[in-house]
C-alpha cells in the first residue's frame, strides 16, 4: 500500500485553501481576533469589578454566559452525530463534511467549557472542583462529561486526520518548515502500512461507538443542571431528550452554514454538491420536526394544566415580556426553516408532486398562516389572561396571512432556483433560534420564582445584559469561528483520503468491508 | 374603644417603622430620643415599679386596667399620681409615646395572670430551704425538690412549681407538685435526646419573688441526632452509585488509553 | 552558648523583619479599606437600618479599638451541640415592621441590598386577605442547595443548620438557582465594609467579613444559639412572632420570653411549612395569619404591582 504521490485536481483546491490566503482572509482573521481580544478585555473588567459588571443580579443569577454555554455545548453535538452516527450507519455522502462537523465540535466545546468559568464569581477557586468535588452535583457531572467529551472528540477528530497529515507531510513541497515539522509529528510515522491501517480502523470504529453515548450524556447532564432544580419551567422530566434534540438540530444546522461558507470561500464545489446540501437539509429537517414535537410536548402539557407556579412563566413567554423572542423561536426559528427546507423540493420531485397537500399552494398557505399568527401574537401583546388567541380569527389576521402567502409564493421560484441559499437561510435561522431558545429557557425561568419578586430596586428585578456580557459573548463567538478558521488553514477541512474513492482502502475489518460495499 | 387603642398602637408602630426608614436620610428634629416603641419605653420607664410584665411591684399591677378608659389612663401617665408616688411623665414622654404606652398596657393587662390574692406569702416561706436534685433513671430525669423550713424540718403538703429552662433562655412551666411527708416534690421528665437538661423548682409558686433552686444534668449521648431526611442523592449518593459512575467513566477513559495504545502501534510500524 | 545566642539574635532579626513587613502590609491593607470606607461611609450610614446593635450582639465581641474581645467562634462542619434548631413564625403576629431584617442586618453586617430574612407582602388568592410573610432561610432537611453544590461549600449540619463555607464557595450560583425560597444572595461586587466587620477573622458561623463573589444567606445565628441566645431576628421581633428553639427539647422561645412546646404550638396552631409539596422538609414552620390584631398590607393592587 503505497502513499499516492500526486494529488488529484479537486484535491489541489483543498491544498490551495490550506496554503494560499488572500487579503480577505487576513481581514477576516484580524476582525475575529480583534473581537476575541475585545472579549478578553471585557473579561478583565469583569475580573476587576466582579460580576457586578454584568446585568445579573440575585433573581436572574445566570444570564448570557450560561446561555452561551448551553448553546456551544449544543452545537458541539454535531461531531458525534455526523462522524459517529453516519459513520456507523455507513452513509457515504457524509465523507466530505465529516471533518467540518468534527472541527465544529472541537472548537465549540472548547469555548463552551470556558463559559461557566467566565460565569464564576471566584474563578481563582476553580481548582476546588478538583479538590472538593461532590459527586451528587450536576455541575460535577458536567465537568466530568464535558472533559471526557472534549478529550474524546479531540481524539476522534485526530484519528481520521492521520493519513491526511501524512499526505501533506510527504507531498507538500511548498510547505514551510514549521508546517512540515507539525505534520511530521502529527502523522505518527504513518506510511499507510496494513498494520497501521488495521490499528487506525480499530481505534476509529471503537471511538465511533463510544462517542455517541458520551455526547448524549453531555447534553443530558447540561439539561439536568436545570432539570434537577425545583424551579417552575425547569422542573421537567423531558429536559434530557429535549436538550439533546435541540443540540443535534442546532449542530447539524451549523454544519450546513459551515458547508456553504467553505464551498464559497475555499471553492470546494467539487466536494460539496447540492446532493450534500440536500442530504444535510433532510437531516436537519427531520431533527427540526422532532424538536418542534418536543416543544409542543413541553409547553402543551404545562399549559393545559396551568399550575399556579408555572402559569406566570408561561404567560411571560406566550404573551408577555418574552413573547417576541418566544414566537421568533417557535415560528421563525423552527417552523419557517422547516418550510424553507421543504418548499424548494416541492415540484422538483415527482413523487412529492403527487401528494396534494405538498403542492405549493397549501404549503404557502400554511407558511403564511403561521407567519401571520406570529406577527399577530407578537403585535397584539399580552392580555391579562395570557395570549389572546382570539385575534387569530380576526379579519386583520387573514389579511396579513394573504399578504404573506403572496410573499411566500412569489419567493417560491427564487427558492427553487437557489436551493442552497434556501437551505443555508433555514439553517442560519435554526442556529439563531438555538441561542435565543437557550436564553428563553434560562432567563424568564429565573424571573419566575415561587416567592414573588418584591424588590424596590427595579434594576434587580429584570435582566439587561451589560456591554461586558455582550462583549464576552461576541468574543467567544468570534473565538469559536477563529479557532475553526485557523483549523481549516492548518488541516484539510475535507478528508482527502476518505474521499478518494478511486483507491479503496484495504478492507481490514468486516465492518469496513461492508461500508465500502455500500459506498 | 379597642379600635381606638389599636389605632394608637398602630400609630406608634407606624411611626417606629417610618422613622426607622426615614432616619437614614436626615435627622428628624421633631423626635428626640428613641422612636415610640412601647415595649422598650415600658421597659425603660415603667418596669422598675410595675414589673416587667406589669405584674406589679412598688406600683400596682395592671389587672384593674379594664375599669378605666384610655383617656383616664393617658392622664394618669401624663400627670402621675403624686399621692401614690407615681411621677408625671408628660415632661419626659411625647404624647405619641404615651398613647403608644396606653395600648401596650392593655396588651400587658390582657396577658397578665390573675393576680395573686392578697393572702401574703406564708410566714415560714422566708426562711425555707429548697434543694433540687436531678437523677437519671432509665429514660427519665427524676427531679427531687426537697423543702425544709428554717429548723431543717421537712415541709409536707406544700406546692412546688417546676419549670424547664430551655437552651435559648426560655422557661417552660411544668406544673406544680405537692411535697410528701418528707418534704420532697418529685417530677419525672422524659430525658429525650437533648445533651443536657436544666430544671428549676420554685416555692411558693404564687409569690412574685419565690425561692428558686436550679439544677442541671448532663445526659449521656444516647442515640445520635436523627439523620437528616435525604433525597436519593443528597447530601451524599449511595456508594454503589459512585461505584457505577466510576466504572462507566473509568471504562471510557480506559478506552481512550487503548486508543492511545493503537496510536503507539501506528507509530511503531516499521 | 554563643551559638545559641547568635541563633536567637538571628531569630530576633527575622522576627523583627517579619513584624515590620506585617505592619507595612497591614497599613497598606488598612489604608485601602479606609479608602473604601471613605468612599462609602456616608452611603453605608444611609443604608444601615436604624437598629443599633446592642451589647449582646456586636459590642460583646468587638472592643472600642475594633479588636476582638472574644475569640472567633470556630467553623465546625459538625454541630457543636446535640440540638435540632427549629423556627416557628406566627404570621398572625407579624405586622411587617421589618425589625427582624434590621436586627439581622446589624448582627451579621449584611451587605446593602441583601435581606437574609425578607418580609414579603403576600396574598394567596383574590378572596383571601393580604398578610406579611417573613422568609428566613428554611434550613431544609432535604436542601436542594446543598444537593447541587459542586464543591461542598454549602452543607447541612446535624443541628439542622445549612451553612456556607465562603472560603470554599466558587460562586457558581447554582444553589441560588436551586433554592425555591429565593433565600440566597450573592455578593456581585466587593461589599461595603465597616471597620468592625473587617476587624473580625472569618468564621462560617458569622459569615463575616463578607467577600466578593460568594453566596450568602441566613444561617440561624449559630454563634448566638450556641451560647443560649435567640437569633437576631427572633430577639429583634417586637411582636414576639418568631419562635426559635430546639426540636429535641421540644421548646421554642420568642422575644417576649414566651416559651411553649414546639409540638403543641405547631399542632394546635395549624402550623404549616411553606411549599411543603416540594419535599424540601423546611425547619421553619408558619402559623397561619388568622385573627391578626394590626393592619396587614391592605391593597391587592400593591401586591399585583410587586409581582410585576
Amino acid at each position: 500500500m503505497e502513499t499516492p504521490s500526486r494529488f488529484q485536481p479537486q484535491e489541489r483546491t483543498i491544498l490551495r485553501s490550506l496554503l494560499h490566503s488572500g487579503l480577505p482572509f487576513y481581514l477576516w482573521v484580524a476582525g475575529l481576533g480583534g473581537l476575541f481580544l475585545w472579549g478578553i478585555r471585557a473579561y478583565t473588567v469583569q475580573l476587576q469589578e466582579g460580576l457586578a459588571a454584568t446585568g445579573m443580579r440575585d433573581y436572574v443569577s445566570w444570564g448570557l454566559y450560561i446561555t452561551n454555554f448551553v448553546f456551544f455545548i449544543g452545537i458541539s453535538h454535531v461531531g458525534a452525530l455526523m462522524s459517529a452516527i453516519l459513520r456507523i450507519s455507513g452513509a457515504a455522502w457524509r465523507k466530505p463534511v465529516t471533518r467540518m462537523a468534527e472541527a465544529i465540535t472541537f472548537s465549540s466545546l472548547f469555548f463552551g467549557a470556558l463559559m461557566p468559568i467566565v460565569d464564576l464569581g471566584r474563578p481563582d477557586r476553580i481548582w476546588h472542583l478538583l479538590v472538593y468535588p461532590r459527586i451528587q452535583s450536576p455541575i460535577v457531572w458536567d465537568f466530568v462529561c464535558i472533559f471526557t467529551y472534549l478529550i474524546g472528540s479531540t481524539i476522534f477528530l485526530y484519528l481520521p486526520m492521520i493519513p491526511d497529515v501524512a499526505l501533506l507531510r510527504d507531498d507538500l513541497s511548498q510547505a514551510k518548515g514549521w508546517r512540515y515539522r507539525l505534520y511530521s509529528i502529527l502523522a505518527l510515522g504513518w506510511r499507510g502500512m496494513p498494520d497501521q491501517h488495521r490499528s487506525l480502523e480499530r481505534a476509529m470504529s471503537v471511538m465511533a461507538v463510544l462517542i455517541i453515548p458520551i455526547a448524549v450524556s453531555v447534553h443530558t447532564v447540561v439539561s439536568w443542571i436545570f432539570g434537577m432544580t425545583l424551579r417552575p419551567g425547569w422542573n421537567s422530566t423531558i429536559f434530557g431528550p429535549y436538550f439533546v434534540m435541540g443540540a443535534l438540530v442546532s449542530g447539524a444546522a451549523s454544519v450546513v452554514v459551515a458547508m456553504a461558507a467553505f464551498r464559497r470561500f475555499y471553492h470546494l464545489e467539487e466536494y460539496i454538491t447540492l446532493k450534500h446540501f440536500r442530504n444535510m437539509a433532510l437531516l436537519v429537517l427531520a431533527l427540526d420536526l422532532i424538536y418542534i414535537y418536543f416543544n409542543i410536548a413541553e409547553y402543551l402539557t404545562v399549559g393545559y394544566k396551568m399550575e399556579e407556579a408555572e402559569r406566570g412563566l408561561l404567560y411571560t413567554l406566550l404573551g408577555g415580556e418574552y413573547a417576541l423572542a418566544f414566537w421568533l423561536v417557535q415560528i421563525g426559528g423552527l417552523l419557517l426553516p422547516a418550510l424553507l427546507f421543504i418548499l424548494p423540493e416541492v415540484g422538483a420531485v415527482e413523487r412529492i408532486r403527487r401528494v396534494p397537500l405538498l403542492r405549493p399552494w397549501p404549503l404557502a398557505a400554511a407558511a403564511s398562516i403561521s407567519l401571520a399568527a406570529m406577527v399577530l401574537l407578537v403585535t397584539q401583546g399580552p392580555t391579562q389572561t395570557g395570549v389572546d388567541f382570539g385575534s387569530l380569527g380576526s379579519s386583520l389576521s387573514w389579511a396579513v396571512a394573504l399578504l404573506l402567502a403572496l410573499l411566500v409564493i412569489s419567493t417560491l421560484p427564487a427558492l427553487r432556483a437557489h436551493r442552497i441559499l434556501a437551505y443555508v437561510l433555514g439553517a442560519g435561522l435554526i442556529v439563531i433560534q438555538a441561542w435565543l431558545k437557550r436564553y428563553l429557557i434560562i432567563v424568564p425561568t429565573l424571573l419566575s420564582p415561587y416567592l414573588p419578586i418584591q424588590d424596590p430596586r427595579i434594576e434587580w428585578t429584570t435582566y439587561i445584559p451589560t456591554w461586558v456580557e455582550w462583549s464576552i459573548t461576541l468574543g467567544a463567538m468570534a473565538g469559536f469561528v477563529l479557532l475553526y478558521t485557523l483549523f481549516s488553514k492548518l488541516f484539510p477541512i475535507v478528508s482527502i483520503w476518505e474521499t478518494r474513492e478511486e483507491e479503496p482502502r484495504p478492507a481490514v475489518t468486516h465492518y469496513s468491508r461492508e461500508r465500502e460495499a455500500e459506498a | 374603644m379597642s379600635r381606638l387603642l389599636m389605632f394608637l398602637l398602630l400609630v406608634g408602630l407606624m411611626a417606629t417603622t417610618t422613622l426607622a426608614s426615614a432616619s437614614s436620610g436626615q435627622d428628624q428634629p421633631d423626635f428626640q430620643g428613641p422612636p415610640p416603641d412601647p415595649a422598650s419605653l415600658y421597659a425603660e420607664n415603667c418596669a422598675s415599679c410595675h414589673g416587667e410584665r406589669g405584674e406589679g411591684r412598688v406600683g400596682p399591677a395592671f389587672v384593674l386596667l379594664d375599669d378605666h378608659s384610655d383617656d383616664e389612663i393617658y392622664h394618669t401617665i401624663a400627670e402621675g399620681r403624686p399621692e401614690r408616688g407615681m411621677p408625671a411623665w408628660e415632661a419626659r414622654l411625647t404624647p405619641e409615646e404615651i398613647s403608644a404606652l396606653v395600648g401596650y398596657l392593655r396588651t400587658l393587662a390582657a396577658q397578665a395572670q390573675p393576680p395573686a390574692e392578697e393572702e401574703p406569702a406564708p410566714a415560714h416561706a422566708a426562711g425555707a430551704d429548697l434543694r433540687l436534685v436531678l437523677t437519671l433513671q432509665e429514660d427519665q430525669v427524676v427531679a427531687h425538690a426537697s423543702l425544709r423550713d428554717e429548723q431543717g424540718q421537712p415541709m409536707a403538703g406544700e406546692k412546688v412549681a417546676f419549670a424547664l429552662r430551655t437552651t435559648l433562655g426560655g422557661k417552660l412551666n411544668l406544673g406544680t407538685f405537692v411535697t410528701d411527708e418528707e418534704g420532697v416534690a418529685t417530677l419525672r421528665y422524659p430525658a429525650g435526646e437533648v445533651p443536657s437538661l436544666t430544671l428549676e423548682a420554685s416555692y411558693p409558686p404564687e409569690a412574685g419573688d419565690p425561692i428558686r433552686a436550679v439544677a442541671s444534668i448532663d445526659l449521656p449521648a444516647g442515640q445520635e441526632i436523627p439523620p437528616v431526611a435525604t433525597g436519593l442523592f443528597s447530601p451524599n449518593p449511595p456508594p454503589i452509585a459512585i461505584l457505577l459512575l466510576g466504572l462507566v467513566v473509568g471504562g471510557v477513559w480506559i478506552t481512550y488509553v487503548w486508543v492511545a495504545f493503537q496510536l503507539l502501534r501506528i507509530l511503531r510500524v516499521r | 552558648m554563643p551559638e545559641r545566642h547568635t541563633v536567637s539574635r538571628r531569630q530576633f532579626l527575622k522576627l523583627s523583619a517579619l513584624a515590620a513587613g506585617a505592619a507595612a502590609l497591614g497599613r497598606g491593607v488598612l489604608s485601602r479599606f479606609a479608602q473604601t470606607m471613605e468612599g462609602t461611609a456616608s452611603q453605608v450610614r444611609a443604608l444601615l437600618p436604624a437598629f443599633v446593635a446592642d451589647a449582646k450582639t456586636l459590642g460583646r465581641l468587638i472592643g472600642q479599638d475594633g479588636r476582638e474581645l472574644q475569640p472567633v467562634p470556630p467553623s465546625p462542619r459538625s454541630a457543636p451541640q446535640r440540638r435540632k434548631w427549629v423556627m416557628v413564625i406566627d404570621l398572625a403576629r407579624c405586622d411587617g415592621c421589618g425589625r427582624c431584617t434590621e436586627a439581622c442586618t446589624a448582627m451579621h453586617m449584611v451587605p446593602f441590598g441583601q435581606e437574609w430574612i425578607k418580609v414579603y407582602r403576600m396574598k394567596d388568592n383574590a378572596a383571601a386577605g393580604a398578610y406579611w410573610f417573613p422568609r428566613p432561610c428554611m434550613q431544609c432537611d432535604n436542601p436542594p442547595c446543598v444537593a447541587v453544590c459542586p464543591v461542598d461549600a454549602t452543607f447541612k449540619r446535624e443541628d439542622g443548620i445549612v451553612l456556607i463555607d465562603q472560603d470554599r464557595c466558587i460562586g457558581c450560583r447554582y444553589c441560588m438557582a436551586a433554592c425555591p425560597y429565593s433565600a440566597r444572595s450573592f455578593n456581585w461586587a466587593e461589599p461595603p465594609h465597616s471597620l468592625a466587620e473587617l476587624a473580625r477573622s472569618y468564621s462560617m458561623e458569622l459569615n463575616i467579613p463578607h467577600r466578593k463573589g460568594v453566596v450568602e444567606k441566613c444561617i440561624f445565628c449559630p454563634g448566638l444559639v450556641r451560647e443560649g441566645q435567640l437569633p437576631a431576628c427572633a430577639a429583634g421581633c417586637p411582636m414576639g412572632a418568631i419562635y426559635v428553639g430546639d426540636e429535641l427539647e421540644d421548646t421554642v422561645t420568642n422575644s417576649w420570653g414566651e416559651t411553649t412546646r414546639f409540638s403543641e404550638l405547631v399542632h394546635q396552631g395549624g402550623g404549616y411549612r411553606y411549599l411543603e409539596e416540594l419535599g424540601t422538609e423546611p425547619r421553619v414552620y408558619y402559623l397561619p395569619h388568622r385573627d391578626h390584631q394590626y393592619p396587614m398590607p391592605e391593597t391587592a393592587g400593591q401586591i399585583e404591582q410587586q409581582r410585576g
